[in-house]
């Protein structure tokens, strides 16, 4: 079984990620709607904003540098 | 006919208040039976032998041997055999057994909680004998003051209060079945998974507490802060600036706010309505202890552990009630007038307590809660002196919350004027007290912030002086502190008043948090995840708030203390069947952060002889021994290490000869000691 691909742990069931990056990630998505209509960004934009403000969780930071990379 | 009474207090000092109280000319002898003290008073011709306690002198043990799980059969030992207890606890009970020699009846007078009742009787029933029971009594009061004690010798309880003892005994043996088991099974899961012992624990309580914190951990690091933007606009009167607020506190979309800017800068604003409206603030009910742990907190930022000790300190000093209550109400048995007129003794509180006597029969504001035992924490009216500093304001908060809440509301007046900007709508909002009533009586501890709006008619034009919209991001929740971890607590309904101070604490010494923000550690964050996946029952507050229920039906002797006891074993039996099963993965998932752990608290540097390998703490599989040495195989490096003393990194090395610098507390002073015996600078200290 592959690990997660941040952290290497166990991955939750047809996902890349663990448990942990998981809850990350579907918040990432959820915040995105909110962030389209607040600002004009791309899904991109967003990620790379995202990273840098300070009140970011590091889980969600690693995911989106994760999802950054490709 | 004369009688010998023994009186058994929880403390020494409330033996020491209970005998001069009690004693018909105030002084009470005091004698010694194998070092410990006690106090003979007479009273009405009778002899009372007034002894403390050390606290629990009687704990919880494990029939038979070994150390495994499932551990279902206890028994109560003398404290010192069960775990590391007061040294003196032995000589405690013989010289208690000793005392007891001759005497016709006896009183329980320890402290009137479950904690309290327990502790006499089991000395009553352990250290003087089964017969005694049947001859005791119990004696019940709130404060340590000689009018208290003598009304609660006179009206005492013919029998002990069993329906108290039977919840302090049921509430231990499950606590006591909850945490071996659960702290043996997980201490062996890891030990089976990594051969290294480190010890773990969780319990009832303990368990869904470290499960609020790890939940609030995982908010925060899946946390993705969203965009709003704010409108910053105050307009000028007579050269005064004036905050204008927009009818919504946040804007959700930056298009909406460039609008807004766009369409009111510069611009005039019209008054459209007035209006006012005044408040009435009652004051603060009187502080229970999670109240008074809380507002400690928040004026002064003391724990709450040093709150209730502190507070227990007045308490036995004579000062305060019984802190350890969950009553937010004072009785109409107190004797508010004769404690007032003490504190109008003390010129720190003299004013506001004769101006409350002059206004007639004071009637305190009363709070939601109750309890049967205790009052709400209140002053009993002496005037302390020689306080410690933690103490001075511990006493000031209790004494003036007690006046606040004797005294008179405050009003507020409170103005808002509607402002129209260009089709867009402002408020302007003042605020002044009016009658100022408790808020003077309770500060420095309460302020409300003034804003005295200008004179202002409908119709008025005001100039928008400034106007700018500022992009903010939503917050993560913050991390639980001592005080919001203890109001979560009591709002989930598990612990009691006198246990959740205790468990923080534990989770600390155990390193499953850290700082005084209670972040959880890597350890505290995997036993927690491990749990939740394994036993989730453990980890949630549904189990731990039946069993509260249970235990609080077995106080008000509604239900059969064994039989909540024989529930707990069935609950905590196929939890304990499932940890076995999963023992290994338990232990495996766990056992990733617990090796780096271990890793870490045995690293003491690198080796200054190869410079390759890593000097670590182990230990001598034969002797058990600690010593240091070099990972490195072809290495021959090795230190002593002290015996008796737990010695911690520092990540330094000697400076003079390169060795690693290792500490050790001393009276919990730190000091740092190079591992080298033949460093140059020790040569230096011998000649």
């Amino acid at each position: 079984m592959k690990g997660c691909r941040v952290c290497g742990k166990e991955t939750v069931e047809g996902s890349v990620y663990c448990d942990r990056h998981m809850a990350a990630y579907d918040n990432l998505e959820k915040a995105y709607a909110k962030w389209r209509v607040a600002l004009e960004v791309n899904w991109e934009e967003y990620l790379e904003k995202v990273q840098k403000l300070p009140g970011t969780g590091k889980w969600v930071k690693e995911v989106a540098q994760d999802v950054l990379s490709g | 006919m004369p009688e010998r009474l023994l009186v058994i207090t929880e403390k020494p000092s409330s033996a020491r208040h209970i005998s001069q109280a009690l004693d018909d000319s105030g002084k009470p002898m005091t004698l010694s039976e194998r070092t410990v003290q006690y106090h003979v008073a007479h009273r009405g011709g009778d002899e009372l032998i007034v002894v403390s306690a050390l606290g629990h002198l009687y704990a919880l043990a494990q029939t038979g041997r070994g150390w495994s799980y499932p551990v279902y059969d206890m028994k109560w030992v003398p404290a010192d055999q069960a775990q590391r207890a007061n040294p003196r606890t032995k000589a405690h009970i013989d010289a208690i057994s000793s005392i007891a020699q001759g005497v016709d009846r006896y009183v329980s007078a320890c402290d009137y909680d479950i904690e309290g009742s327990l502790i006499a009787y089991n000395v009553l029933k352990y250290a003087v004998g089964e017969h005694s029971l049947g001859r005791s009594r119990r004696m019940l009061y709130s404060t340590l003051t000689v009018q208290e004690l003598v009304k609660a010798w006179d009206s005492m309880q013919p029998t002990l209060d069993y329906p108290v003892i039977a919840a302090g005994k049921a509430r231990h043996e499950t606590d006591w079945l909850f945490g071996i088991n659960l702290s043996r099974a997980l201490t062996l899961s890891v030990r089976k998974a990594t051969g290294s012992h480190k010890t773990l624990s969780i319990g009832r309580v303990q368990g869904p507490t470290l499960g609020f914190i790890k939940d609030r951990e995982a908010a925060i690091q899946s946390f993705v802060p969203v965009p709003y933007w704010k409108v910053d606009a105050s307009t000028e009167i007579d050269g005064e600036a004036y905050p204008l607020e927009y009818e919504k506190p946040r804007l959700e979309r930056e298009v909406h706010a460039k609008e807004l800017a766009a369409a009111c800068r510069g611009k005039q604003g019209t008054v459209k309505a007035l209006e006012s409206s005044e408040e009435r603030q009652p004051p603060p009910p009187p502080f229970n202890l999670g109240d008074l742990q809380r507002e400690a907190y928040r004026v002064f930022k003391m724990s709450p552990s040093t709150t209730l000790k502190v507070a227990e300190k007045l308490y036995l000093g004579a000062h305060l009630s019984y802190p350890r209550t969950s009553s937010q109400k004072l009785p109409p048995t107190i004797d508010f007038k004769e404690i007032l007129k003490g504190l109008a003794r003390n010129p720190s509180y003299a004013k506001q307590a004769e101006t409350i006597l002059q206004q007639g029969t004071p009637e305190p504001r009363q709070g939601k809660k109750d309890d049967p035992a205790h009052p709400a924490i209140h002053p009993t009216g002496s005037h302390p002196r020689r306080l410690g500093d933690a103490e001075k304001k511990v006493y000031d908060l209790v004494v003036k919350r007690f006046l606040a809440c004797l005294s008179a509301p405050a009003f507020r007046k409170k103005m808002q004027a509607s402002v129209d900007v260009n089709g867009y709508l402002f408020y302007m909002k003042g605020s002044r007290t009016v009658e100022r009533g408790w808020i003077d009586v309770y500060a420095p501890y309460h302020e409300d912030k003034e804003l005295i709006l200008p004179e202002l008619h409908v119709g008025m034009t005001l100039p928008v002086s400034k106007l700018s919209t500022r992009r903010s991001y939503t917050n993560p929740p913050p991390r639980y502190n001592a005080s919001s971890l203890l109001r979560q607590m009591e709002t989930k309904e598990i612990g009691t008043k006198a246990t959740r101070t205790n468990i923080i604490e534990t989770l600390h010494k155990r390193g499953y948090v850290e700082g005084s923000t209670l972040k959880i550690t890597d350890l505290g964050y995997s036993i927690a995840e491990t749990l939740e996946e394994y036993c989730p029952e453990i980890m949630g507050v549904e189990m731990t708030r039946r069993l509260e229920e249970e235990l609080d039906e077995v106080q008000r002797g509604g239900r059969n203390p064994e039989e909540v006891v024989e529930s707990a074993v069935k609950t905590l039996d196929p939890v304990l069947r499932r940890f076995k099963e999963m023992e290994k993965e338990i232990g495996a998932s766990i056992s990733e952060t617990l090796t780096e752990i271990l890793r870490k608290e045995n690293y003491l540097g690198r080796c200054p002889s190869c410079g390759d390998g890593e000097i670590h703490i182990r230990r001598n599989p034969r002797t058990g021994k600690p010593y240091a040495s070099c990972t490195n195989e072809r290495c021959s490096q090795s230190y002593s290490l002290p015996q008796r003393k737990k010695v911690y990194p520092t990540g330094r090395r000697c400076p003079s000869c390169g060795a690693p610098v290792i500490r050790m507390y001393y009276h919990r002073k730190p000091w740092d000691l190079c591992l080298n015996p033949e460093c140059p600078t020790k040569k230096e200290g011998q000649r």
